[in-house]
């Protein structure tokens, strides 16, 4: 019986104690609607253009105007228009949907694929990794079966290839395989 | 010789990366073994041909091949959407090829006249102009003036990265040395329209850009007569405002843009698939380039990159572009005028057939296009400046495109405002060195004060345009 007070009266303590910082964490999450929080990082930016003008001051080598007057100007102008989104204006109650199920999981995987592709360029070298994101974006997009996107997915560098690195003589990254 | 600097120009235009400015400095030690007026003619075709091929991708896949086709997809892609690419096509090949003669009729008539106008302009004039281009950030905000203004302070803070002007000391580089060079604007563009698009595409499951049938492919009489005024007025802008040294084709189309949308009648059409946002825009692109040449021509003066690229290019013939060159090389300057009136009929002749083939590609499933634009897009920007540092920009711009669309942010405005930036910047402090510091340069001259005038009353009428616009959207929405 102890033990089930016990087990009844925690989470009463708990909650008590929560209650505060979740007041705290409701009236937090109502005031940062998401035209706030931009207005908010707004405000950061022209602070930080600010302080970029100052820094640039010393350097100016004209009297009036310098590679500082312009970051000045919009470091201020990016304050007033920030706070004003984050505290004046009323923010809008968008309801914003995401991607969910088979297209969110293509979603994800495109853009896991595209951030991978941009780091594998430089190692693996531009045509193979190019072949490997196209047959990863083919069957994430597509659902195409495997071998249909691995085809194809050689078909599509060897073209780029053909058109950006031979005929264009574009230079790419060769990588490890050299090609 | 104009046959094949067209196409090359087309193909530069169509795939995105490849600059046209990047392209004539490759070809200028190849053209070593033709003529001067050969190799000049090649290099003006790729710079006029690559105008026709940028509004191709914008079109079709939301890609601007070049920074100058952004204003083309902003009603360009909703009518490719809507399964009329086809038309959206014709009349950019049309516009392009109606503007690009009428400025070419300028160079041959007017060129040494207006060329002494350009001269009139200084700092404060420009600077006056860019207040004028600002104007148009009124329009593309869509729905909040002070979150597009805002947004426009961000491209504003992306066009300052990089080497300042004056002191050439690094601004907001933190030490690191690949934003010493700044950011690439056609990379931002790629990834704010291009790879946002295509993952707001992957999101909703997307067949292909067109799902429905492909109609007529070719504009009909009535979409003719409804862009002809477009035309006129997108070629008139643009090519008055190409005399002007530094006013690219990017400012002229977005400028003509916002006009077309001001003196429409129903301006809450554009943004959604209006042919005149594509004819005007278009027509501007081609304009511009074309009175481009007369200054270059009579005065020596490149208006833009690759003019100046042509410019070193004739110089390397022994050719002095300037007042004398009319009279020294006559032969030589009505040879090159001649072909770019051969080459604009060319672009037609190559472009009006290709348009059902290239309005068919909206039909291609989704599954194939979508990875197709996004390894483009890679591609398109390593090529630009051949480092990654583009490419990671392009995605980080994706992903901010992305989350700007889905909280129904604008994002033209930062395209618009990293193009305007270092030309606004530029202005203010070589007006203000001029002055001493004192702002009333602005006021106390003419051709300055008279743009600020002309840009207050457009400031006037796009909020009131706005708020019209707004109301009838409500009317629409119900």
């Amino acid at each position: 019986m102890a033990s089930t007070r016990c087990h009844k009266r925690t989470p009463s303590v708990t909650s008590s104690g929560w209650d505060n910082f979740g007041g705290l964490g409701r009236k937090m999450s109502k005031f940062l609607k998401p035209d706030r929080v931009v207005g908010l990082i707004f405000m950061a930016l022209g602070v930080l253009s600010l302080i970029e003008a100052r820094k640039l001051l010393p350097f100016r080598t004209q009297g009036v105007a310098g590679d500082d007057t312009f970051p000045f100007l919009l470091g201020f102008t990016m304050l007033i228009l920030g706070a004003s989104v984050a505290f004046a204006l009323k923010p809008r109650n968008l309801s914003v949907s995401w991607p969910k199920g088979k297209p969110g999981k293509a979603f994800l995987e495109s853009a896991g694929v595209m951030i991978a592709y941009a780091i594998l360029i430089p190692y693996l070298g531009y045509a193979p990794s190019t072949f490997l994101a196209s047959a990863s974006l083919l069957h994430s997009i597509g659902r195409y079966r495997w071998s249909i996107c691995l085809i194809s997915g050689a078909g599509l560098a060897v073209a780029f290839h053909f058109i950006f690195g031979i005929w264009l003589q574009m230079p790419f990254p060769m990588g490890i395989f050299g090609i | 010789m104009a046959f094949f600097g067209v196409v090359l120009g087309t193909l530069v235009g169509v795939l995105p990366g490849l600059g046209v400015s990047s392209t004539i400095a490759i070809l200028i030690p190849l053209t070593a073994v033709l003529s001067p007026s050969s190799a000049i003619i090649v290099m003006a075709g790729i710079y006029y041909g690559a105008q026709y091929g940028g509004s191709t991708t914008s079109i079709l896949i939301n890609i601007p091949g070049e920074v100058s086709a952004v204003p083309t997809l902003l009603d360009g892609y909703p009518l490719a959407q809507q399964g009329r690419a086809g038309p959206a096509l014709g009349i950019a090949a049309i516009a392009s090829f109606f503007a690009g003669t009428t400025g070419l009729l300028g160079l041959t008539f007017l060129a040494p006249i207006l060329a002494d106008q350009a001269m009139l302009f200084g700092p404060p004039e420009y600077f006056g102009l860019m207040v004028l281009a600002l104007t148009v950030m009124v329009s593309l905000s869509g729905a909040s003036l002070v979150r597009g203004l805002l947004v426009g302070t961000f491209g504003y803070l992306i066009s300052l990265v990089g080497i300042g002007h004056t002191t050439a000391f690094p601004r907001f580089c933190y030490g690191a040395v690949v934003l010493s060079g700044g950011f690439d604007l056609i990379s931002i563009s790629i990834g704010i329209f291009a790879v946002a698009e295509v993952f707001t595409g992957i999101g909703e499951s997307r067949v292909a850009i067109a799902p429905k049938k492909i109609g007529n492919v070719f504009p009909s009489l009535s979409e003719m007569k409804q862009s002809l005024p477009a035309m006129l007025r997108g070629g008139t802008v643009g090519f008055l405002l190409g005399l002007l040294p530094g006013c690219a084709p990017a400012v002229t189309t977005f400028l003509a843009y916002d006009l077309e949308k001001k003196v429409s009648k129903h301006p809450e059409r554009f943004g959604k698939g209006a042919m005149e946002g594509v004819a005007s825009p278009e027509a501007a692109n081609n304009a511009t380039s074309s009175s481009g040449f007369i200054p270059l021509m009579a005065l020596g003066i490149p208006c833009s990159p690759p003019l100046a690229i042509l410019l070193g290019g004739l110089m390397i013939y022994g050719l002095q572009p300037g007042p004398l060159l009319f009279d020294q090389h006559p032969e030589f300057v009505w040879t090159v005028i001649a072909s770019m009136y051969i080459g604009n009929v060319m672009l037609l002749i190559l472009n009006l057939p290709l348009v059902g083939f290239w309005a068919r590609l909206t039909r291609v499933p989704y599954g194939i296009l979508g990875p197709i634009i996004l390894i483009v897009s890679v591609v398109g920007t390593y090529t630009l400046r051949n480092n990654m540092f583009d490419v990671t920009t392009s995605l980080v711009f994706g992903a901010i495109g992305y989350l700007m669309r889905k909280y129904e942010w604008p994002t033209v405005p930062l395209v618009l405002c990293i193009i305007l930036g270092p030309l606004v910047e530029k202005s203010l402090v070589q007006s203000l060195s001029m002055s001493d510091g004192d702002p009333m340069i602005f006021l106390t001259r003419p051709i300055c004060l008279g743009l600020l005038i002309t840009a207050l009353i457009l400031l006037i009428v796009s909020l009131r345009l706005m708020r019209v616009t707004k109301e009838k959207d409500v009317d629409v929405m119900g």
